[in-house]
């Protein structure tokens, strides 16, 4: 076509010679319509040549194994066959993750992340369920700077998670801050904690009674001997907003999401013998099965690498594998200690409260109240004891639990005094009864499986740096930006606990 | 000196969407406003040298002139410490605030019209928490609730604040 219009350019000058050109195109195309049939194929086979080249490469790669292509309809909701790293759990952790991974890809397509999450309605799920605080006041300092790079995530979160023609993120940060309340005998742990937070870069300020008094006036400060107050970074956020925000833009990213669940893993098993003499299994993941929901049919996906993320469901998902079931001095007898524990919170309204200044307060009693909306409501939870767990085999709410936090809430807050509870709800945390803090890294037995789960109430708030830290383990080998190797599962294997030295 | 830097700041009249901060010299004791109408890159690297900015004296204020040429007489004046900032309407942000961390003395802050002012911003106001007296931030669109809250940091501030 283009040569045709090249003699046609040319000819223009000399009027007899255009007509006649184009007489003469017309005159082919009209021949080649309807009188030859060689002509044609062979004039369009080479137009086209480069979408022949082009059909026939990608007909070629779906013949090689290893492409997706069947020759059987099947299920659309089922997974792929095939899958580089299968994510189980698709919370925040999870859903972070996957867009760290795609982010972090060298080539386009380089990874191929499936997402499985067992609950499409995130009913039980304990980051919707969260109330959605973000602190650097911990006494680790990993902690405080998974706080502080998760805050910096949220604060450019368009620049991160923005999708091209949909609504910005706006994840209704609240920047009141956090405020712990120190008792005697607890207020020098508030000062130890308070220099590793201003060494790691955390903006937090002590207040004496006076100080409390003045700067809250509805408090009373009745065996309060110090206060710690975040200055920056602290608040509390929507949770669902956040959980959306990651899955969006991983999914656009090109991550595939499956509701189902993960009920058992096909491995391989190595044996090795150790220098007494010990036999100790290596296994190594080959399938992840993932069963459709109300259904028997499921799919086996190949995979190289599995991340447990499923956060309060985690230890199950390692039972699948067999960690925890060995011989009980063996490595492959330590299971992976995550449990579900349930936490309840009360949303209370008080006319009189402290009102749009109220901070997370956070007593040395254990009790927390922060405010909710703007219409006078506050929700207040609570630790309970060790002996005191509630069973977690079902989300109902204790109200008589409620009576254990009143008295505190009334003593610390005098216009909590006469207030009326509206409604409560339960959560689960993925609690590590280790030592309360987050296991990250891969099992010394399961050479492929990976863990991004126990963070035991903080997953949430820690959910952007923990997603870009896991990609760093997968794809670069190695922590790069911040070094979680303090929470690997070596410390459970040795048994030395890094515990957060909270004052409550 | 004068020319490289009135060349520096037309360059500068051209691109940063995301520019930090068009935050002016240090201006002096009472009355200092600073009204900037472009962003001056290079007086932010000026900020930056902070023993240059203390001044004494003046009560008028340091601005641009029509045809966006700014005088250099704020650099007769150092070792004073601001006191007053206008930056309305100028694409001032978060990382913007950087430039002001060191002047302890801020009494007031107007940050009306500026459209890239949001939540972030006002809770890193708490630099100035005992200084400041006035903060004007009417008509910066990407405010909320979430951010009012954090100005509970700021102790004896007078808020004029409309959408």
């Amino acid at each position: 076509m283009s040569m045709w219009k090249g003699l046609h350019m040319t000819a223009r000058a000399a009027h007899g010679i255009h007509i006649s050109s184009r007489f003469i195109h017309k005159h082919m195309r009209l021949c080649t319509r309807n009188i030859s049939t060689s002509r044609p194929v062979q004039n369009d086979f080479f137009k086209d040549l480069e979408n022949q080249f082009k059909a026939f490469r990608e007909k070629a790669a779906d013949a090689m194994p290893g492409s997706d292509w069947t020759p059987f309809e099947k299920n659309s909701s089922l997974p792929p066959e095939r899958a580089d790293i299968v994510i189980v759990g698709g919370g925040v952790v999870g859903w972070s993750i996957a867009y760290w991974l795609k982010q972090k890809e060298m080539i386009r397509d380089g990874v191929r992340v499936l997402v499985v999450e067992r609950d499409p309605t995130y009913s039980q799920a304990s980051t919707v369920l969260s109330a959605g605080g973000i602190r650097q006041q911990f006494s680790l300092p990993e902690n405080i700077h998974l706080s502080m790079a998760s805050a910096d995530f949220m604060r450019n979160i368009n620049e991160h998670l923005s999708v091209l023609n949909d609504d910005p993120v706006d994840l209704q940060f609240n920047h009141s801050g956090y405020l712990f309340l120190a008792s005697e005998k607890v207020a020098h742990i508030m000062e130890e904690n308070y220099s590793t937070q201003r060494y790691a870069g955390a903006k937090v300020s002590l207040l004496s009674p006076t100080q409390l008094k003045e700067k809250c006036p509805w408090i009373n400060t009745d065996g309060v001997v110090l206060a710690s107050y975040g200055l920056e970074n602290e608040g509390w956020f929507d949770p669902w907003m956040l959980l959306n925000a990651f899955r969006r833009k991983a999914i656009s990213m090109g991550v595939y999401q499956c509701f189902g669940e993960v009920t058992g893993f096909s491995y391989t098993t190595n044996t090795m013998t150790t220098a007494e003499g010990d036999k100790v299994d290596f296994r190594r993941i080959k399938y992840a099965n993932v069963q459709m929901p109300n259904s028997l049919e499921y799919q086996p996906v190949e995979c190289a690498i599995v991340v447990n993320a499923a956060g309060a469901l985690s230890g199950k998902v390692a039972e699948m594998m067999g960690i925890g079931l060995g011989p009980k001095d063996t490595i492959s007898g330590i299971p992976l200690p995550v449990e579900p524990r349930k936490r309840f919170i009360y949303v209370v309204h008080c006319p009189n409260g402290p009102g749009l200044d109220t901070p997370f307060l956070v007593d040395y009693s254990g009790v927390y109240f922060r405010r909710e909306g703007l219409g006078g409501n506050y929700i207040a939870g609570m630790s309970p004891e060790e002996e005191e767990e509630p069973e977690t085999n079902n989300l109902e709410v204790d109200h008589q639990f409620f009576q254990n936090i009143w008295p505190h809430l009334a003593h610390r807050v005098p216009a909590f005094e006469c207030l009326k509870v509206k409604s409560a709800w339960a959560g689960f945390y993925d609690y590590n009864t280790f030592d309360q803090n987050g296991i990250v890294g891969m099992h010394p037995l399961v050479n492929n499986m990976f863990f991004a789960t126990g963070f035991s109430g903080h997953g949430l708030q820690h959910s952007p740096a923990i997603g870009r830290a896991m990609a760093e383990l997968i794809l670069d080998g190695g922590f790069k930006t911040l070094d979680l190797s303090a929470f690997s599962f070596k410390r459970i294997m040795t048994k030395e606990p890094i515990l957060e030295r909270n004052i409550v | 000196m004068r020319q490289s830097c009135r060349q520096v700041t037309l360059l500068a009249a051209a691109s940063r969407y995301w520019s930090s901060s068009p935050v002016a010299p240090p201006s002096k004791q009472s009355r200092l406003l600073l009204f900037l109408s472009q962003r001056f890159h290079d007086i932010e690297t000026l900020l930056s040298w902070s023993s240059w900015f203390k001044n004494r004296g003046q009560s008028e204020w340091f601005r641009s002139d029509r045809r966006g040429k700014f005088s250099w007489d704020f650099m007769n004046h150092q070792d004073t410490s601001i006191e007053e900032v206008d930056v309305g309407n100028t694409l001032i942000n978060y990382t913007g605030l950087e430039n002001l961390v060191k002047q302890r003395g801020l009494r007031t802050l107007s940050v009306s019209g500026c459209a890239e002012v949001d939540d972030w911003f006002l809770s890193r106001l708490y630099m100035f928490q005992d200084t400041l007296e006035e903060l004007d931030i009417s008509n910066c669109p990407r405010i909320s609730v979430g951010g009012l809250a954090a100005l509970q940091k700021l102790r004896y501030t007078d808020q004029h604040g409309r959408k």
